[in-house]
């Protein structure tokens, strides 16, 4: 099965500070400036350890908040990338060759 | 074509006109401002006719300079002080490179600026123009330009540009009619009345002062405030400046610094004399 | 920059405070709020930036009588008869915002025009539609990657 892979420069290439429970970030490369609020800077840094699918993604996330991996959280995983595609933050990398 | 160059604190304009007219009324209003050093002016507005032959059949204005906004609409000739001052507005508006620029009014004490965003109709320029003859220096009645090395404020007095019931209000407290521009009638604000800035803010354009509270005024309800938290106070800058983007990361750390150090508020006012009472207990309160 | 640093500050904080809450992020019922919000500036710059309603002197005053070269340059003379294809005219519109957009992100043609002439202009705009000139905010808004 193939499948996207997403990746991220968060926050090597931003300036990111930490404002009322949310992260401002500079996206130095569109020079657009967001607001994040959990849990998009930690999905912003695991795709930027290395590209992965949603679903290796959502497995990481639900380890990192100890939180059962299912459906409904894939469903919110997948909701959120679509967020960050469309502000910039996050690339479609490709086809996952496995 | 018909010229006039001034210089207004950080901005040289050099105004061109394809009528005599407009030309004159500006000199007059900026009649003890500086020239550009070295003659040089960093800002081009001009004004003239859409078409050419409609600076002779029923006149109208055109605004022009190095930016241009794709919904200036042409102005009839009797408003073209107003047409003038927009472009000048204009320029700066869309071309400044070095400063940020926050739409807003500042006033500043004891070198410590109070800096008053807003929407039009919020008051924020007419309570900069009362403030500025009760105690305060006038730092700006637009647009608040911040020198993004040092965060400072650095003073753009412009004319102030009073609409509607700011006008009677203005004249009864200035005594000078000379600081006071043609009325212009049926504009597409309304009346309108330009009021030049007192003698001090003129002379101390150059003084730059360190911003101290930001307020957010607006006009016409029961008197109250209340605290912003910094990320509101972060969106509702940049949503008011006009080069934010062009300016980059350089604005963006600019920004961040001002919410964390600047205390920020909002206040509803129902007439001139609570607002200033306002500002003032604000003021208070910060020791300015 | 205070608070500036490399890893953000809401991951280190959160990982102590509102485990409980933290645990609920990835239901579905946090999809009502959005989780990036977009700082987009109003006022003049939007109305500038908008892609749509804004245009593009081409050629300049400076050159309007002369006549565009494929690499933007302009030259004095008109094309010998026979061979308008490497010079071109002055347009006799300022180009739409919208259409220089096409133009450069897809490589589509101005309308009215055929590709060489609309490579002539995008050349010329490109080398001469700089900063302080006629049409500059119009072609930096066109850059600006959240027009596209």
């Amino acid at each position: 099965m193939t499948a996207r892979l997403y990746r991220a420069d968060y926050p090597q290439h931003c300036r990111t500070h930490a404002i009322d429970g949310m992260t401002l970030v500079f996206h130095r490369p569109s020079g657009t400036t967001h607001f994040l609020s959990a849990p998009a800077p930690e999905m912003l840094i695991l795709l930027s350890e290395a590209p992965m699918s949603a679903a290796v993604l959502c497995q990481r996330l639900c380890e990192q908040l100890d939180l059962p991996q299912d459906d409904e959280a894939l469903y919110v995983v997948e909701a959120r990338l679509d967020e960050l595609i469309a502000s910039g933050l996050v690339r479609v990398q490709g086809l996952d060759p496995h | 074509m018909h010229h006039f160059s001034v210089r207004i604190g950080a901005i040289s304009y050099r105004v061109g006109s394809a009528w005599a007219a407009p030309i004159a009324s500006l000199r007059r209003l900026y009649a003890d401002y500086p020239v550009p050093e070295d003659g040089i002016a960093t800002v081009t507005a001009r004004i003239g006719p859409p078409r050419p032959w409609r600076r002779w059949i029923r006149p109208q204005v055109e605004i022009g300079g190095d930016h241009t906004l794709p919904d200036t609409v042409p102005m009839a000739l009797r408003h073209a002080l107003l047409a003038a001052e927009m472009a000048m507005n204009m320029q700066v508006a869309l071309g400044e490179r070095r400063h940020l620029l926050i739409h807003a009014s500042a006033v500043e004490r004891g070198g410590r600026a109070v800096i008053m965003p807003g929407d039009s109709g919020s008051g924020k320029s007419t309570l900069a123009a009362l403030l500025g003859e009760n105690g305060w220096r006038l730092l700006a009645d637009e647009f608040v330009m911040i020198d993004m090395a040092n965060d400072m404020v650095l003073p753009f007095p412009r004319a102030i540009s009073l609409k509607n019931s700011a006008i009677p209000e203005m004249e009864r407290r200035i005594a000078d009619p000379a600081r006071f521009g043609p009325l212009l009638r049926q504009t597409p604000k309304g009346e309108l009345r330009h009021l030049r800035p007192n003698p001090e803010a003129i002379a101390r354009m150059d003084e730059p002062a360190r911003p101290a509270l930001i307020l957010f005024p607006s006009f016409g309800l029961d008197p109250a405030a209340e605290g912003m938290h910094k990320s509101e106070l972060f969106v509702s800058l940049t949503e008011g400046s006009t080069n934010y983007i062009a300016l980059g990361q350089t604005a963006f750390e600019a920004l961040v610094r001002m919410v964390e150090d600047i205390p920020a508020a909002r206040f509803t006012y129902p007439d001139s004399e609570t607002g200033m009472a306002i500002v003032e207990q604000f003021a208070a309160e910060m020791g300015i | 920059m205070r608070e500036e640093n490399e890893l953000p500050e809401t991951l280190q904080s959160g990982e102590t405070d509102n485990l409980q809450s933290r645990r609920s992020l990835l239901r579905m019922s946090t999809l009502g709020v959005a989780a990036v919000m977009t700082i987009r500036p109003g006022m003049a710059q939007g109305a500038v930036s908008s892609a749509l309603t804004c245009s593009i002197p081409v050629p300049l005053a400076a050159d309007v009588n002369k006549w565009v070269k494929p690499s933007g340059s302009t030259s004095n003379s008109p094309p010998p008869p026979g061979s308008t294809w490497y010079k071109f005219p002055a347009s006799p519109q300022a180009l739409a915002g919208e259409h220089v957009k096409n133009a450069i992100k897809f490589g589509t043609v101005i309308p009215g025009m055929d590709a060489g002439k609309t490579t002539a202009y995008k050349a010329y705009i490109n080398a001469k539609i700089v900063s302080g000139k006629l049409g500059f905010t119009c072609y930096a808004s066109l850059q600006s990657p959240n027009r596209f």
